[in-house]
Parts: C-alpha cells; structure tokens; sequence
C-alpha cells in the first residue's frame, strides 16, 4: 500500500518529467520583412524628371515618391560594386549604395521599396542614377541610412523562372537604344565574345572592355571589373546566351554580367582529330591496294602517290579500311595534280562505307574533284563526308582512265570531332 | 532524458530497503543537529567542508490518523540545496534558471538585496566568512519567517553579537582561485553576565602570485563590530557595523579565435605589461560599509518574537576602463587585430601573416593591452599642446542607503501561527565617471565620439555637458554622464500559517510601492532639454502573494506543493531609454510579473533522504536595457527590450543515503527547460542624437529560443565518508544545456532579412549555440582535532575540477554587433568563459573556545 503511494507520487513528478522533456519546442522564426505601403510612381515615370547628359547636376524628385522593383543586379562575384539595379518592367534604374556587401541585403530577385524623399537622380555619363546629392556630385547612400530609404518585401523571386529579361538580338546605338531598356536585367541572343577563347575576362589590375558581336553584326561592350572573382576565366568561343546589366557610357551600350552564370550556351567546338593520315613511307606494306602503275614517289619535291601509266580500264588505288565509327563531321582533304589535257574523265575519286573486296561489286560513291582539267599545279580538295561514311569499313579509292597519266596525290588526311 | 530515467531507476531500487530500514530505526532517537555541524555553504564558494551530522530529523512517530505529525523543517535542511550548491557553483548554476535578483538575502531580517539592481551584493561582506557563515536558508517557494520572499528562495544571516559564542578563531588559506592568502581572526564574547555581548571580525585576503588569470591581482580587508545589549529579558539592542574594502583585476571575456591561437582558455586581454609589471585596466574597487541597529523583542513565552532594524549602506563601487578618442581601439583583441577579420576583409598578405604571428607566437605588446604606445601617443599630443587621445576612466556608483524593517512572528493559537513585517527604505544613487588616470596626457575634452562627425554643423551636439562645454579636464574630474537614482520603496507582508495533524498550509500576501526618478547633472549637447534636472517620478504599485500546503502522509514522508505570485517593479536600470544622457523613459513600463509554483514529494528515513520536485515558474513582462554598436545605423544604440517573457519549467533530485556506517551515497540533478516563451518588443534609439526617426521599434522572435546564464542540466553523484572527525567528499558532476546568451537584434526581421529559412546562412543567424556537456570532479578532506580542553586545531582541502577539464564553458554571449553587410557572423563571433582548471583551496583553524 505504501509502496503503491511513492510509486503513484513517483509517476506523477516523472511524469512531468517526462512530458517536459518530449515537448517539441518549435523554433520561433522572423517573419520576412514587408514594406507597408505601396509604389506611386513607376520607374519610368521617374525617368522623366531627369534630363540625361546633366552629369554634374541633379534633379530632384516629388515629394512622396515611393518607387518598387526588383533588384537585378549582384555584387556576390565583385562585378557590381557599391549600387544596385531595381526594374519594375517599365524601366530599371540604379541606386548607388555607399557599402561593397549588398547581395545578403539586397539579393537577386528581392522585391524592394525605395522611399525617394532625400534622394536625387542624375546620370553618370548618360546612365541613370539614384543616390545622394553632397559636395556636387552624386553620392551612394551612406550603409547606416539605407534603411531609411530601402525597404525590403518578401522572399526573392525566382530570377530563372518568375523573372523574364528583355531579350536583344541585335544592339542599336546608345541613344537609339529606348531608355527605359537601361539598368536592366538583358538576355543577348546568339551573341559572340569576339576575343572569345583569346582573352579572359579581365585585365588583373584595370576594368576590361570586350565586344560581343551578334548575329547581325551589332556589338555590344562587355565591361567588366577586375575586382570580379571571374576575371581570370578565359572568354568562351562560339556562340550562346549572355545575361547582364544593360548599361551605357557616354555613347557606347555596355552589357555588365554579374556572375559566370550570366554566360550560358556556348559550346566550345569539339577538338578536330585526325583519324588518317598516310605514311607514304610504307603505304603499300599498311593495306594500300594498287593497280599498275601507281607507286609511291619520294623526292625532295614531292612525296605521295604518284600514276604514272596507261590503262583503258582504270587503275585503282584504295586505301586500307578506316574506322570513322568514333567520330563525327569527318572530313576528307587531300591536294593533287593532274596533268595537262587530263579531264574528269580520267580521274575519279570514290568512297565506300563497305568494300567486298572486289572494286566491282563494291557500291562506290563519287566525290567531284576540283580539278577538271589538269593545270599541272596542285589543287587542294575538301569534302564533307556524310554520316553514311561513318563505318569502320570506310575506304577512299582513287581511279584513273588516263594513258601516259601522271598523276599526283598527296597529303590525303581524315579528320573528325570526338563524338 | 536519459539522465531524468536514470534518477528514476535509481530511486526505485532504493525504495525496498527503504521500508526495511523504516521498521528498524523506528525507535532511533533524533540526534539534532548543532549548528556547527550543518552544511556549510559559503557564497563566496571558498569553504566547503560539508559535515551533516544529522541521523535524520524525524521523531519516531509514524502514528496513526490521529497523532501530530511534525512539519518540515526548511532551514538549512535541504537535501538537494546541500548537496549542489557548492557543487554546480563551477558552472555558474543558477537554481531554475532564475537571477539571483529573484533571492532575498537578509541581514538580521533587511533585505540587502540592492534596489538598483535587485541583486545582493556579497561583495559588500567579502571576506568576513566567519560571520556570514550559517545562513538560515528558506529554498525557493517555501515560507520564511523574515521576509516575504519571491521565487528565488531567500536567506537570513544572524549578524547579533549574541549569536556568536565565547570564542576565538583564526583561519589561513591558501588558494589558487580568486585570491592566494587570506587570513581572518574573529573573537566573540558570547552573552556575558552583564548582558552586554561582543563580537568582531578582521580579513584579509591578497592574490597576484598564482592567480589563475593572469592580470588579476587581489587585495582585500575587511572588519566586522557587534555589540548587543540584553536590556531586560525580552528586549535585546544590538549594533553591527562591517565594511569590506576589495580592489581586484578584473577578466575578460574573449572569442574562441583568441582562445585558440593562444591555446588558452584563461587569457585575459584587460591587461599588459607597464613598468616591468602587469598592469589590468580594469579594476574593480568596492566599498560599501552597512550598520545595522536592531532591536529584538523576544519575552519568554515565546508566543511573540519581533525583530526590527535600521539600516545603512554606503559607500563606493568603481571599475576603471580604456577610453580613447580618434586613435585606434587600444583593446588588443579588438575584432579588426584578429586574423580572421584581415581574411573576411579580403586580405590574406603578408599583414594578415604578421598579425597571425603575433598572436600564435603570444607577443605580449600585440596580444596584451600596450601601455607604453598609449603614453607615447599622449606625449606626443601633450608636447604639441593637444588634448589626451587615451586615459583610464573610472566608472563610479556611490550609493547611500537609509531604511528598516521590523519582522514579527506571533503564535495566535495551538494551530495558527502569523508572520508578518514592514520595510521602509530609500536610496540615492550617484552615477558618473571620473579621469582614473590621463596616461602622461595633457588634458581631455568632454565630447562624444560617435556624434562628432554625424553632424558638422551642429558644435553643440557633441558636448556630453553643455553646461562645461569648453572645459579642459584633468585628472579626478567628472566627464561623459553624472546622474543620479533616487528610489523609495514601502512594504508590508503578512503570512498565516495553519498546523494539523495531516497537513500544514500557509497563505499570505504583501503589498507595497516603489517610487524612482533620475536627476541629471549635465545638460547633453544631444538631449537638452531631456538631459538635465528631475525626470518624471514614476511609481508603481507592487504586490504579492503565497500560498503553501504540506501533506504529511507520516512522518517520513511529505507531498508538498507551493506557489508564489509576484508583481513588482521593473529596475529602475531598465526604466530609462538612455539613463546616463535622458530623463526619459521606456515605452510601456509596467510591472513584471512571476508566477512560480513547485510540487515535492520528500522522505527523512535515517537511512535516506529525497526530495524530488517538479517546478515551473512564469516570467512575464521583463525588461532588459542593452547598448551597442549598431552596424546598420553605424551609432551606438539603446536597445531598451520589453515584455521579455521567460517560462522555466524542471524537476530536481537530491538524495543522501547511508552506506552503513561511515559512507553515504549522494545523488542529486536538475532537469531544466528555460525558454522566452513568447516575442519581446524592442523600442531602439541612438546615443548619439537624432539621426533616427523618432525610435525604432523591432519585435523579437525568440519564442522558445532558450534562456541563457546557467547550465540547464546539472546533477552530481557523490561519496562523503566520515570517521573520527575525518570527513571526505567526493563528487562527479556533469553539466549540460549551456546555451548561449542570444542577440536579439538577430532574431529580428531586419536582421533575418531576406534570408531563406533553409539557408545556411540563415541559421547560422539565427539558430542558438548549444556547448557542449562536461564532467567535472571534486574532492575535499577535512579533519580537526582537539588539543587541549577548549583548543581545536583543524584543517579543510579541497581541489575543486579534478580531472583538469578546462573547455567547460561557464557563460557564453554573442556579441551584440551584427554584421548587416556581409552577414559574416564571425566578424563578431561569440564570445566565452571557461570554468577554471583544477584549483585548490586548503584552509587552517585554530579555535579558543
């Protein structure tokens, strides 16, 4: 009984125990801030009270005004430094903030609110600005007053798939370019970096110009600042997408990206392989098959294979078997000469994906030479071989009709793309 | 959790034998225990011999429904509070979480709880461990029958001239922890035949040799007078008068980085070599003496006992610190001389590598505090006729209290016993600071920093006193803020306490007031007309109330539930916005309320002793005043925290059994959860003038973040053995749920930002540091012989820490600067105290009796 008595009072303060210990206490969490209150103007409205090219002078804005947009702009990799772009799909616009860590602030995609009481807009050789009049010039706005003038609103959106940049295919000149297109979020398509695979990024110690030509020729300058934790990258070659601030200098469009993954789609092209090349030297011991005829001349002047014969019925040269399953593009190169009054007729090169063993029942294909009629200089020829080539049994053959022929072919080269 | 099962496991498999030593010892007689062989427990913590002669408290009455079952006896009897208090005070325990400002600690019935900051200070009688040595101690919830009490419990020290017997004594220590020698002398007469009866005290203490922080030097003497007058046989005058005066080098907290690169635990940045010796910058003197004139009322019949006191305090308590003006921060682990700050600040060269040696090779000129460049650069100044650039200020509160209190115990009837008392007290306290030392300056300026160069064409802002713009100060004259606090306070408090059979239950309330204001003595260039005079006078109406039931199921065994609820007012240190500037206050200032109750289930076998409770206590509406450094207004704020809400809810354990005849087993834990159990409100504005918008209002999400200050977990296993007058403890003890005093600038939206909830980033903002769990381990010896008649000679060791763990983490804070622009919360990581390694404590007695 007494025992029942301690184990009922035990169980009871156990059992508080108990329950306080396997409480699940849910960490409290700040609310994302908003801003209170709404835009009045849009930001091409505000454009309006400015008149561009007034560079060491500002224009106030009217009293009230809020402005909103989202930020675009980032100063994560050190491209951006000491502002930020906000657009609000009529215009974009730069805010010059005095402090050189914005992106936690102010990330991509953050919808923010700008409170212009205080602020003024002028222009840094032709492109819009927000900040601060002291001194006579434009200043950012001091990091202990941002929060004044710069209200956060909710979470970042998602730039990649709730955010749709202006795309340009070809680049007007500065002043044709519309200005409400200016500190904004561009995606320039089918762009090329004309130094592409030549230069990087940046110079170590100065901010860099590069042009990026479009598909129609228009030329863009990328700018981009050595401060940047890209600037030793190398350019990419080809052609593909570039996102960035567009921005401009006095009369020259610049685009400024913000990170490496504002460049996006360019395939550096596959690296070219030679599959064949032939070893005049011992052509003949390597699976060359000949017909009267054809040797192998090896002079100071002249190296490859050489016809030198009559033969109504052709004389056929064909190369060993070629495996061109591993690559793609191959393409076929070779120089020849033929001899003066030698036509078509009596030189035929062919290609087979599959050889029988018998030029007679082998499908050959044609390939049209260059030179129709002998001029007794070299003649380079190129082909693009079709993917039907692209066989482990391929071969090229070389015929001739002539008599008293001497016909030269030399440096025959395949080359290909990994696949 | 685990820990929680294992003190459950454990107590059912003592439960049988329990019952079988019950029906043996039925007819054990109660031994009582004399006063010299209770538990000692010495706040100062440097005593700790625990001798518990007690057989049990009980008589042999288990009886029937009808007979008397006697009640608990609180005082000093605490089986869980015996056995942790010395125990966890190495890991800066607070018992349930709660500020010590929640205890009252009384002398001869006056509270000496300060009314600025709530808080008793022990530094008032430090060193006089004789007399303030057997303090009656009232756990918690439980009635006490000199003070009212709040949720803390309270203490009572006997301070009358009569209640030290006819005996002279002397004590020497040797200790390695706050000071090194210490020698005390204490005679008292005891009553003698005339009635008159004398008692008196003198301490010295003294440390620099072997301090376990190196900088922080020791002295301190202290003298203790009572003389009491039996005036006939129920009136009993007395006078007590002590005053300790203690001057010491102070310690400094410090970032882990620090820690590290000087691998230790125990550097201390406050000072630095001047003149061939170490010179600490931070020294805190303290001298506040106390009279007390009490009157007792004590007639025979002992129905009635009254005790009533006046009282004075007074005295000084001062701290020296660095000041500059437009030079580089002269603390050398100031975040920008630590190499992580060149890293985060892009710069990994060769000046990051300089600075990474000097603190990995300890060059005591970077790593300590550099006095000799400090008076160059004052030299210098002075040689061009230019103010000093850095000095020593000296921080300074005097403080004069006047009061009394008279305390009554009546006994109406065989069942009813009432408790009751007044208190009247008042306190004016002066706060500036002085030029402690100009550091070979010419002179100094009275101008603020940080509002200079915030407004050019404003001169008159950055006067601290307008009233003394243009004066040049030197040395010992006030600058920077001079204000004082004035507060009155009124109380009255009754308890009525029922006897029965089964069941003892008291209930009781006080009420009261307290009034407080600021007056200014400078006119600030930032605040005019706010700064200077009398502030508003604020009063607040305060009250309380209590009620306890015990049942006694037998004499053996108790169910005990009590609760406690308090309003009162908030500390007039959190009253105002910016107190050392402004005469205004806080937004929203009310009361803060506690609510506490415990349930205890208690058993007194002679063979064991348990208490297990369980407790929760209420804090709402507390307020709290920070400044610092705000990073995104670049000024130095005010951050003055509201409604804070705290909810603290646990269980303890404490629990003695015999293991024949000379061991006992102790087990004793405690299982806490404290947390902010709803959001706070922050009202923030700047020192330096009037740049923000009106004040900033913030809301602080840190609902169930936890609350910081003690370790949350604590529980102890122990072996005391006693032979012969040698007695041995010893104990392993592990603590855990330290957690971190938060920011809570960090647990705001501003500061959460835009931040992703699944961010790393995000929590590494906002998420609370837990440390890590340690075992620590202590043993303590002590013996005492008897020479001759009336000659005892004894002596107590004890080596507190005995396995050297050195990474348990006493308090840990995040600083208050936050870096808005980067989010690098390591720019201002946070910062730690460690518990010290292992230190000794040896202490010789020689008593006449």
């Amino acid at each position: 009984m007494k025992i029942m008595k301690h184990i009922s009072v035990l169980s009871l303060i156990c059992g508080i125990g108990l329950f306080l210990a396997s409480c699940n206490w849910e960490q409290d969490v700040a609310p994302v801030p908003t801003f209170d209150g709404v835009a009045n103007m849009t930001i091409a409205e505000l454009l309006e009270y400015h008149t561009i090219g007034s560079t060491n002078s500002f224009d106030s804005i009217p009293a009230g005004t809020i402005i909103s947009g989202i930020v675009v702009s980032s100063d994560e990799h050190g491209n951006c430094y000491k502002y930020i772009n906000i657009e609000d799909g009529t215009a974009g616009i730069q805010i010059k903030i005095d402090n050189s860590t914005l992106y936690h602030k102010y990330p991509l995609g953050q919808r923010v609110y700008v409170k212009c009481d205080g602020l003024v807009l002028g222009d840094y050789y032709k492109l819009p600005q927000l900040g601060m009049w002291e001194n006579g010039s434009m200043q950012g706005i001091p990091s202990s007053k941002t929060s004044k003038y710069i209200f956060c609103d909710g979470l970042p959106i998602n730039m990649e798939e709730d955010f749709t940049p202006i795309v340009l295919t070809s680049i007007p000149t500065a002043d044709n370019m519309p200005t409400t297109y200016y500190n904004r979020l561009v995606k320039l398509e089918n762009a090329t970096f004309v130094e592409g695979g030549a230069a990087t990024y940046c110079l170590p110690n100065a901010s860099t110009s590069h042009d990026i030509r479009m598909a129609d020729g228009s030329t863009i300058t990328m700018r981009t600042s050595n401060y940047a934790d890209f600037i030793n990258e190398m350019l990419p070659v080809g052609t593909g997408t570039v996102y960035g601030i567009l921005t401009r200098y006095n009369n020259y469009v610049q685009i400024v990206i913000r990170s490496l993954d504002d460049v996006q789609g360019f395939v550096a092209p596959q690296e070219t392989q030679t599959i064949f090349s032939v070893n005049y030297a011992t052509a003949f011991e390597n699976g060359w098959i000949h017909g009267a005829g054809w040797t192998v001349l090896s002079n100071s002047s002249f190296t490859g294979f050489y016809y030198n014969g009559s033969s109504a019925d052709g004389s056929w040269l064909i190369s060993p078997a070629i495996n061109l399953s591993a690559v793609s593009s191959p393409e076929l190169t070779f120089t020849h000469r033929a001899p003066q009054g030698f036509n078509a007729q009596k030189m035929m090169c062919y290609y087979t994906d599959h050889y029988t063993g018998d030029v007679n029942t082998t499908l050959w294909i044609p390939l049209s030479l260059n030179a129709t009629e002998g001029t007794n200089t070299f003649v380079n020829e190129h082909f693009n071989l079709p993917d039907g080539a692209l066989t482990e049994d391929f071969r090229i053959a070389f015929k001739t009709m002539g008599d008293n022929a001497q016909w030269a072919v030399n440096n025959i080269t395949i080359t290909g793309l990994a696949k | 959790m685990k820990k929680l099962l294992l003190c459950v496991l454990v107590f059912l498999c003592v439960l049988p034998c329990l019952n079988a030593q019950d029906n043996t010892t039925k007819k054990a007689k109660n031994k009582k225990a004399s006063a010299d062989t209770t538990q000692v427990v010495n706040s100062q913590g440097d005593e700790n011999t625990s001798v518990d002669l007690s057989e049990g408290q009980s008589d042999d009455s288990e009886g029937g429904d009808n007979n008397y079952i006697p009640g608990l006896l609180h005082s000093s009897q605490d089986v869980y509070l015996n056995n942790t208090s010395y125990t966890f005070s190495i890991a800066y325990f607070r018992s349930r979480g709660l500020d010590n400002k929640y205890q009252d600690v009384c002398l001869n019935g006056f509270a000496m709880n300060s009314m600025i900051t709530d808080r008793a200070s022990y530094s008032q009688w430090g060193g006089l461990n004789h007399i303030f040595r057997y303090p009656e101690n009232i756990a918690n919830l439980n009635l006490a029958a000199f003070t009212f009490g709040n949720v803390g419990g309270a203490s009572n020290y006997n301070l009358r001239a009569s209640n030290f017997r006819r005996q002279l004594r002397a004590t020497y220590s040797l200790s390695n922890r706050t000071y090194n020698n210490r020698v005390i002398v204490t005679g008292a007469t005891g009553v003698m035949k005339n009635g008159w009866s004398v008692a008196g005290s003198l301490s010295a203490r003294f440390g620099h040799n072997i301090s376990y922080v190196e900088g922080t030097t020791y002295n301190s003497f202290a003298g203790f007078l009572a003389v009491e007058k039996k005036l006939n046989e129920a009136n009993h005058l007395n006078l007590s008068a002590f005053a300790s005066y203690t001057s010491r080098g102070m310690q400094a907290n410090a970032v882990q980085e620090v820690y590290d690169l000087l691998d230790n635990h125990y550097y201390n940045a406050n000072w630095g070599w001047y003149q061939g010796k170490q010179r600490n910058a931070r020294v805190r003197t303290t001298c506040e003496p106390v009279i007390l004139l009490t009157h007792t009322y004590a007639p025979k019949s002992n129905k009635i006992h009254i005790q009533s006191t006046i009282a004075t305090s007074f005295g000084r308590n001062n701290t020296t610190a660095l000041n500059w003006y437009d030079v580089p921060d002269p603390r050398p682990d100031y975040y920008r001389y630590l190499p992580s700050y060149q890293i985060s600040n892009g710069d990994t060269s060769s000046y990051y590598g300089n600075i990474f040696n000097y603190w990995a090779s300890n060059d005591e000129s970077y790593t300590q505090v550099n006095w000799d460049k400090m008076y160059e650069v004052n030299q210098l100044a002075a040689l061009q006729g230019k103010r000093a650039q850095y000095m020593v200020e000296n921080r300074i509160y005097d403080h004069f209290l006047l009061g009394g209190s008279s305390n009554f115990n009546a006994t109406l009837t065989e069942h009813v016993k009432l408790y009751g008392g007044v208190d009247f007290r008042g306190v004016k306290q002066k706060n500036y600071k002085t030029i402690n030392d100009m550091l070979g300056g010419a002179y100094w300026l009275d101008v603020d920093k940080f509002s200079e160069g915030d407004f050019p064409d404003d001169q008159n802002v950055q006067y601290n006193d307008l009233l003394h713009m243009n004066d040049t100060l030197y040395q010992g004259d006030i600058f920077g803020y001079n204000y004082d606090y004035h507060i009155y306070t009124q109380k009255a408090w009754a308890v009525a306490a029922f006897t029965y059979n089964h069941v003892d239950f008291h209930i009781g309330g006080e009420i009261g007031g307290t009034e407080f204001w600021r007056f200014g003595h400078m006119q600030n260039g930032r605040f005019q007309n706010e700064s200077y005079g009398k502030s508003e006078v604020k009063g607040f109406l305060e009250g309380a109330g209590k009620a306890g039931i015990t049942y006694k199921i037998n004499g053996r065994n108790y169910l005990v539930l009590n609760g406690t609820a308090v309003s009162q007012a908030p500390s007039v240190l959190n009253a105002f916005v910016s107190p050392r500037i402004r005469n205004k206050y806080a937004e929203n200032l009310k009361n803060e309320k506690i609510f506490a109750g415990d349930f205890s289930y208690i058993i007194t076998y002679p063979g064991i002793k348990m208490r297990l409770t369980a407790y929760c206590a209420q804090i709402m509406d507390a307020t709290r005043l920070i400044s610092f450094y705000h990073d995104d207004y670049a000024s130095m704020v005010n951050y003055s925290i509201s409604g804070i809400d705290q909810r603290h809810l646990g269980a303890e354990l404490g629990m003695e059994i015999k293991l024949g005849s000379m061991f006992s087993l102790i087990l004793a834990g405690n299982y806490g959860d404290y947390r902010y159990s709803d959001r706070a409100e922050v009202t923030m504005n700047a020192d330096n003038g009037t740049d923000f918008e009106g004040d900033v209002q913030r809301t602080v999400y840190w609902k169930n973040f936890h609350v910081s200050g003690t370790p949350q977990v604590a529980t102890t296993a122990g072996l005391k053995f006693n032979y012969n007058y040698w007695w041995v403890n010893i104990n392993c003890n592990y603590f855990d749920k330290i957690c971190c005093d938060l920011n809570p600038e960090r647990r705001t939206s501003t500061a959460r930002g835009s931040l992703d909830e699944n961010s790393e980033l995000y929590h590494q903002v906002v998420d609370q540091e837990r440390l890590k769990g340690q075992f620590t381990m202590d043993l303590s010896v002590s013996k005492s012989w008897r020479i001759k008649s009336g000659c005892t000679i004894g002596f107590n060791a004890s080596v507190t820490n005995l396995l050297n763990n050195k990474n348990l983490v006493t308090t840990a804070w995040e600083q208050y600067r936050f870096d808005y622009s980067s989010y690098n919360v390591n720019k201002f990581a946070n910062k730690y105290y460690y518990a010290f390694g292992t230190t000794f404590y040896l202490g010789l007695n020689l008593t006449f009796n």
